[in-house]
């Protein structure tokens, strides 16, 4: 295989995982002084779910996602739901309880699609649980999530950190290959290709290098390059060109 | 995890529940504040907890000894064997139930390498076996079939099937096991 391999493999070593990864860390080993919660956003399909599972299961953090209808007591309830405690009582109740657990457990809690909530009041309950706690946090959302936080000025200015998601490239798609196309040995113009195709999102990367091996599987091919996928197309995410026939 | 090693996960976690409402206490005291039968079993678990540094003997020469919690890790009971050093095994097993809440949609090599740590890996075979048993037992939706030309099949958690934070278990009978509902949800040959 022409893909780079690691001893164990993970998804480590992709650019976004690691910026978030990153992130997150800064916010786990920040002085008393300083906030511990950090944002990492951007365009869908750049990797932030890949990166948000990593960044939970190395740290078994508290992990919820966010729903557009979700109110004070719906977020509370659903990371009660991750952390085993039945949700009763009032609202202030269920808050003091889940900053108790944080707190003792030093594990970090991830609220991903955070920009569902922004717009709610919601909102304000993260920063309780942050002021009963300061356990680390890690908000995730779109790429307009930090704009859309500004408007909650004592929340603004409790971020460590506001880190963007990167477009993804051909170290990413490298390792992706060694995922995806374990059957096919596939050459580095084509990756690099597949790379240029995706214009940096990890989504399009999985999707392309998933077709390459089917094909190359289909057509009893061992390796693949340029020149055997020939005029194949590749997924880049947009409406494909009319054929004239 | 074998059922034996769950039932003592159990009681596990009930030691520490009578431990954290202590917080000063003895093997008595947690004796009859648990369903635990006798004090050997109650000393056992103790002594994994002193052993690792979550409880010590208080200064006192008294018999039985007081202990009293000095660090409280939370709800969750440390996971640790007799002699202090702590249980791993299950662990791939949640992180791939973690994982899949994540991801959504996802196949088995999908799942494998997104639930993968340095430390801790999953192997694709692991996966397929634990997806496989999963949809059997309803948590899963099957959303795309794998062709017949290669790929695999895709998956989907079904929202309300996530039932807590312990991973579902496939036991060695082939049963999966949730021990957030404490009930089984999936036996071979029973429809």
């Amino acid at each position: 295989m022409t893909q780079e391999m690691s001893q164990v493999k993970t998804t480590a070593p992709l650019r976004n995982v690691a910026l978030c990864m990153k992130a997150l860390e800064r916010a786990m080993n920040s002085p008393d002084h300083l906030p511990r919660m950090v944002s990492f956003s951007g365009p869908s399909g750049m990797g932030k779910s890949m990166a948000a599972s990593y960044a939970a299961n190395k740290y078994r953090a508290y992990y919820v996602e966010c729903k557009s209808s979700w109110t004070k007591r719906a977020l509370l309830e659903a990371i009660m739901l991750q952390m085993g405690i039945p949700a009763a009582g009032p609202i202030y109740k269920l808050t003091e309880q889940i900053s108790e657990q944080l707190a003792l457990s030093g594990r970090p809690l991830i609220i991903d699609e955070m920009d569902h909530i922004v717009n709610r009041s919601a909102v304000e309950i993260v920063r309780d649980i942050y002021e009963g706690s300061k356990a680390p946090i890690l908000l995730i959302g779109e790429e307009m999530m930090p704009q859309k936080l500004k408007k909650w000025e004592r929340f603004h200015g409790r971020i460590l950190e506001w880190a963007y998601t990167q477009p993804a490239d051909m170290q990413d798609t490298k390792l992706l290959a060694s995922f995806y196309c374990r059957k096919v040995k596939v050459k580095d113009d084509l990756l690099e290709t597949v790379t240029k195709a995706a214009k940096g999102s990890v989504r399009r990367i999985c999707v392309n290098l998933s077709r390459i091996e089917d094909e190359a599987m289909g057509t009893g091919l061992s390796e693949i390059g340029l020149k055997e996928w020939g005029d194949r197309q590749l997924y880049t995410g947009e409406a494909p060109a009319r054929r004239i026939i | 995890m074998t059922p034996s090693e769950r039932i003592s996960a159990d009681t596990r976690q009930s030691v520490w529940n009578a431990i954290r409402e202590q917080r000063t206490f003895t093997s008595v005291s947690i004796l009859n504040a648990t369903s635990l039968e006798d004090l050997s079993s109650v000393r056992w678990y103790l002594s994994g907890f002193e052993t690792a540094g979550y409880i010590k003997k208080t200064a006192t020469d008294k018999s039985p000894h007081v202990f009293e919690l000095v660090k409280d890790i939370g709800r969750e009971a440390p996971r640790v064997r007799r002699d202090g050093s702590s249980i791993t095994q299950g662990s791939k097993r949640d992180q791939m139930w973690r994982t899949m809440r994540i991801l959504k949609i996802f196949d088995a090599d999908e799942l494998a390498m997104a639930a993968s740590l340095e430390e801790s890996p999953v192997d694709s075979e692991d996966a397929r076996s634990y997806v496989f048993h999963l949809h059997k037992a309803g948590y899963l939706q099957l959303v795309q079939a794998a062709k017949h030309t290669g790929g695999m099949s895709r998956y989907r958690l079904i929202q309300s099937m996530y039932t807590g934070p312990k991973a579902p278990m496939i036991k060695k009978v082939r049963q999966v096991y949730d021990p957030n509902l404490k009930k089984v949800m999936y036996q071979e040959g029973r429809s």
